[in-house]
Order: structure tokens, then C-alpha cells, then sequence
């Protein structure tokens, strides 16, 4: 049989400082309406292929944004039905990989790139496939792409709020941004938790 | 143990609003005091610590038992409760926090009278209130009081990378709106992306549960009850929506007083626990009966020999299930010039880290019961 030897653990205080980042001086309410920077400030933003034409490399801007098309395909969320991609992002914001990757994104013309024979999008079945939000446009950096330059692929949600790939980066500026998608019709039902508890406090 | 007369701090008012505590006087009456302090040993501390460490460890082991055999009858439950019990459990959701009440005087072993599994309040007291008192009372004691970091520590492991954490609560409750916002607090320290709304602001479109801005709530820390969730329109939603919820399911199995008589029947005799039962007559002596569900005191009744009602609290709302009741022996409750301290232990994803004391002139801790700091040498 061993004995239970007592040890004191908590004898030794510890010097210790409690921070709070929500809560603190300015009280509980009123903490929620920081500003945010606009996370595309100081980055051009190109709407779509056309756009390349202003360049001043108008061949290693098609490229950049068709590789930023195959990028957004690999690593932007998917939904196995369109309903799903729009609810998340918004009516008419969502289309199959085959549709983004031929360019048939919100902004850019129409211009299937490649393959020929690839069944023209409107054509193509649905069913099977899977959906993804389109591109919005995309954010330019010579930083990004080595030598040439380097596109990121940028889609958005009814909020405003933009992403790129699997990365959310932040709400977008409706000065610059103003179109964001509409948020699909369908009803959102609310009330049907909290009655049992009304005002009462739920503590205990 | 003792209880310290201490002078309240001129500016005390000030201070509890300058670190947010805005609920330090409830309806009229202060809820927070300072005129009083309950001092330690270092071995009661330890023998706290590990009462309800002990008791922790037991939960979680009749936790697995019970969803091994899937006996769930003792717990009047619906079908879909052990159906989401199930699932998280299978899907190993993590728990947060909770509290040991425990009555004790320092003499023997401490004594669960019930366990805080679900949504327990007086956290941000415990935790932040009243080590901002001891730092400017006495430079050179100590609190047993890890809550605030084992909390910060505790979120890095819920796997939510990546994900949003939305915080609900009742509305126009500053008392759970503070708790909620100091876990959210913790949360934010984690690194983790939160957004809080009401509780009756949840949507649901038809798929998922939604915020106001129409985005899915996938992780839910909810200070609302399981029971009060189970019992509402949308219940019927929460199994095909897929959300994580925070306490989950499982807990369920804890915040019960069904629990007590388990505890007893699995572990009879436990140095920390008291009689208890679902039926009367096997409970000696004078008795508490408390209804499974109550909060704050809410129905519970002191019973004497006979069984007759001595005394009994208001329910809170709807009484429910009238014999959804368990029996506990009653106590001579510890008292310290007049009041009666429930010793409140922490336990933080399932470690035990802190104390928080509440004391009522009443035997029966009630909601209107005052939060009273400790300290130890």
C-alpha cells in the first residue's frame, strides 16, 4: 500500500495580471463598432479578363487571372447543390467549377478559354456536379507571383464580406465595393428559441 | 476557515464598473459585497481543489457508463434529448465549464449539494471581480483563481479554426449578458472569431441556424438551457442542422439533480456526497426535495422526517413534471455569523481551477444570495 503524501499546491502565489480585451474600461456595451480597414485598400482589383487590355502586360495578366481562376477552383468552399451556395453567398453569386473556370464569373464577359471542346457552360448538366461562389474579381500584387504578375482570386458573401480561397479577409468597403450580392429570398424564420426563458435569467 | 469583517473599498463602485462588472447591485440590493471575506488555509484550498476534482472525474465516468448502456429512463428525458446526447457524444464535443456547489465549514469534507453543469452564472465574479479586490486588500495572499487563464488555455483545444463561435443569451438579463460576454472575452484572448446575438435571434432557414446577417451559427455557446432548447419551436431543427453547441448535449446528463441520487447509487458512502434518492422514504431524517430541473433555488423544499414541507421556494414558470423530483438529506448548512456560504469550485474543461462563494441569510442559496471574495495565506 503507498501512502498519499499531502502536497500544498497552491502555496506559492503567482504574480498575475488579468487582461481583458472586450470588456475593461470603456464597459460592456458599445465595443462592437470598430472600424475595420477595408482588407483591399492600396490593391488594384480587377473586374475581369477585358480589364487585362489596360495592363501593361496584357498576355501575363490573362495568365495570372486564369491561374487565380484555377486557384479559387482548388480551395473555395463547395456546396453539393446550388440552394446551398446561395444561401451562403447569395442569389446569383454560385456556378460549377466548369463555369468559373471558362470565365463565367459575375463580372467577366463570357470568354471560354482553352479547351473547345468543353460543352459550353449553359448546356452543361448540373446535376452531380458541385457549386462554388463566383469570382468577384481579383486582387493584383507584384508581390505575389514571383517575376510576372501575381492575381489573387476574390469572392464575397451578401455581407460585403470578402474571401479568397479558404481565407476570409475582411468586410469590403461600400464606397469601392457597392454591389454585393442579394442575400436569397428565402425566409428566415426567428423566434423559435428563447420563449421558455423570456426575460428570466437562465443562471444557476 | 473564517469569515473576515473588511471595510469596503470608499470607490468599490467605481472599480467593479471600471473592469465591467456592471451587475454588482441586482434590483436594488447589492449583489457583490466587500464588507466580508471568507479566509483559507492552503490545505482547505487544496482540500476544495480536489473534492471537486474528484467529483469532476466521477461525472464523466457515469457520463460514459450511462451512454454506454443507453439507460437514460432515470432522467425523464424526450427521445430527442438522448438522441442528441448520443450524437455528441459520439462526436466528442467538448465541454467548457461548470460548478460544484459545496457546503462545508472547513471541519471534515466538503459536500456536493449540486453540480452547475449547464449555464452557471457568478464566473466573472469569481474569476476577474474578486481577484481585482485581493490585489488591492492584501498584496501577499492568495485566491484560488486560475479561472481566467485555464478558460483562455481551454478554448485553444475546441478544434474552432477556422470557424465562427457565435455567443447567445437572453435578452435584457445584464447578469447573463455579462457572463456571456466575459466567456466571449476568453474566447477572443484564444484567438478564436465570435459574434454574439440574443437567443431569440437565432433564425433558421430552413437548412441551418442563421445570425442577423443570414450567416450559418455552425458552433453555439448557448447560457440557455438544454431543457428550456428542448421544449421550443426550433428543437426539432437542431439534430439536421449540424450545430456544435457549448455546453453540449451530453451535459445534459450532469445539470439534472437526477444526477445526485446516480452519484450516490454508483458511489455510496463518498466522502463528498450526501444520500440522496428518487424516493422519499429512503432518505432518513430531515431532507431537501429538489425538482430536476430548478435554477436558483427555484421549487426546492426542505422536508422534515415525516416528509411533510417545512418550507419551499417558488418555482420559476411552468413546474413541469411534478415527480421529476430527487430527495437529498438535509444538512445543517454552515454558518458564519448569520450566513450561510456555498462554496462555488470551477471547473474549467473538466480541470478544477477556481472558488467563487455565495452567501444568503437564507439556507437555500437564492439568485438574491451576495458574492462574497475569498482569500487564503
Amino acid at each position: 500500500m503507498s501512502t498519499r503524501i499531502r502536497t500544498l499546491k497552491h502555496r506559492q502565489r503567482k504574480p498575475r495580471a488579468i487582461r481583458l480585451v472586450l470588456l475593461g474600461t470603456v464597459g460592456l456595451i458599445g465595443l462592437t463598432a470598430c472600424q475595420e480597414n477595408d482588407p483591399l485598400a492600396g490593391h488594384d482589383v480587377l473586374r475581369s479578363q477585358a480589364e487585362c487590355a489596360s495592363q501593361p502586360d496584357p498576355d501575363a495578366c490573362r495568365m495570372a487571372l486564369a491561374d487565380a481562376r484555377a486557384a479559387h477552383v482548388q480551395s473555395a468552399p463547395r456546396f453539393a447543390s446550388r440552394q446551398e451556395c446561395e444561401d451562403r453567398f447569395g442569389a446569383d453569386n454560385c456556378g460549377t467549377p466548369n463555369q468559373i473556370l471558362a470565365g463565367n464569373d459575375a463580372f467577366s464577359a463570357a470568354q471560354p478559354a482553352g479547351d473547345p471542346a468543353q460543352p459550353a457552360p449553359q448546356q452543361q448538366a448540373e446535376g452531380g456536379s458541385v457549386f462554388m461562389p463566383l469570382l468577384m474579381g481579383y486582387m493584383m500584387g507584384r508581390a505575389l507571383g514571383g517575376p510576372g504578375l501575381g492575381a489573387q482570386p476574390l469572392y464575397r458573401d451578401p455581407t460585403n464580406t470578402a474571401y479568397s480561397g479558404n481565407r476570409q479577409l475582411g468586410q469590403l468597403s461600400t464606397n469601392r465595393f457597392p454591389d454585393a450580392p442579394r442575400a436569397t429570398p428565402n425566409s428566415i424564420a426567428r423566434g423559435g428559441f428563447g420563449r421558455t426563458g423570456g426575460t428570466y435569467s437562465a443562471a444557476s | 476557515m473564517e469569515r473576515l469583517a473588511v471595510e469596503p473599498r470608499p470607490d468599490w463602485r467605481e472599480r467593479a464598473e471600471k473592469i465591467g462588472f456592471a451587475f454588482h447591485t441586482i434590483d436594488g440590493e447589492p449583489y457583490w459585497c466587500e464588507d466580508a471575506a471568507y479566509s483559507f488555509t492552503a490545505a482547505q484550498i487544496d482540500e476544495l481543489d480536489d473534492a471537486a476534482q474528484r467529483l469532476e472525474d466521477m461525472c464523466l465516468e457515469l457520463v460514459t457508463e450511462i451512454i454506454e448502456k443507453g439507460d437514460y429512463a432515470p432522467f425523464r428525458i424526450s427521445d430527442l434529448a438522448c438522441q442528441l446526447i448520443e450524437d455528441s457524444w459520439r462526436r466528442q464535443d467538448k465541454n467548457l465549464y461548470g460548478r460544484f456547489d459545496l457546503a462545508w465549514n472547513g471541519q471534515g469534507h466538503p459536500k456536493l449539494l449540486e453540480y452547475n453543469a449547464d449555464t452557471p452564472t457568478a464566473l466573472y465574479e469569481a474569476s476577474v471581480v474578486q481577484w481585482e479586490w485581493l490585489d488591492s486588500y492584501c498584496a501577499h495572499c492568495d485566491q484560488f483563481n486560475g479561472i481566467h487563464e485555464t478558460l483562455i488555455e481551454a478554448w485553444k483545444h475546441f478544434g474552432l479554426w477556422g470557424h465562427q463561435l457565435h455567443f447567445a443569451c437572453v435578452r435584457n438579463h445584464e447578469e447573463d449578458f455579462g457572463t456571456t460576454e466575459y466567456l466571449r472575452d476568453t474566447a477572443v484572448q484564444a484567438g478564436i472569431d465570435t459574434e454574439r446575438l440574443f437567443i431569440d435571434e437565432i433564425g433558421w432557414n430552413g437548412k441551418r441556424f442563421v445570425d442577423l446577417k443570414a450567416k450559418p451559427i455552425t458552433v453555439l455557446f448557448k447560457l440557455y438551457p438544454w431543457e428550456w432548447l428542448l421544449q421550443e419551436e426550433f428543437a426539432a431543427h437542431i439534430r439536421k442542422s449540424g450545430i456544435r453547441m457549448i455546453e453540449p448535449a451530453w451535459k445534459m446528463l450532469l445539470s439534472t439533480k437526477a444526477l445526485l441520487p446516480l452519484l450516490w447509487q454508483r458511489w455510496p458512502e463518498h466522502e463528498n456526497l450526501l444520500p440522496a434518492s428518487f424516493d422519499a422514504a429512503a432518505i432518513r431524517g430531515p431532507k431537501m426535495r429538489k425538482p430536476f430541473w430548478g435554477r436558483e433555488g427555484a421549487g426546492i423544499a426542505r422536508l422534515d422526517a415525516d416528509n411533510a414541507v417545512q418550507e419551499q421556494l417558488p418555482m420559476q414558470g411552468d413546474p413541469g413534471d411534478a415527480d421529476a423530483v430527487i430527495y437529498q438529506q438535509a444538512i445543517e448548512m454552515p454558518n458564519f455569523d448569520g450566513f450561510y456560504p456555498v462554496l462555488g469550485v470551477w471547473v474549467v474543461a473538466s480541470r478544477a481551477c477556481g472558488l467563487g462563494i455565495r452567501e444568503d441569510r437564507s439556507a437555500i442559496t437564492r439568485n438574491s444570495s451576495r458574492f462574497v471574495p475569498h482569500l487564503f495565506e
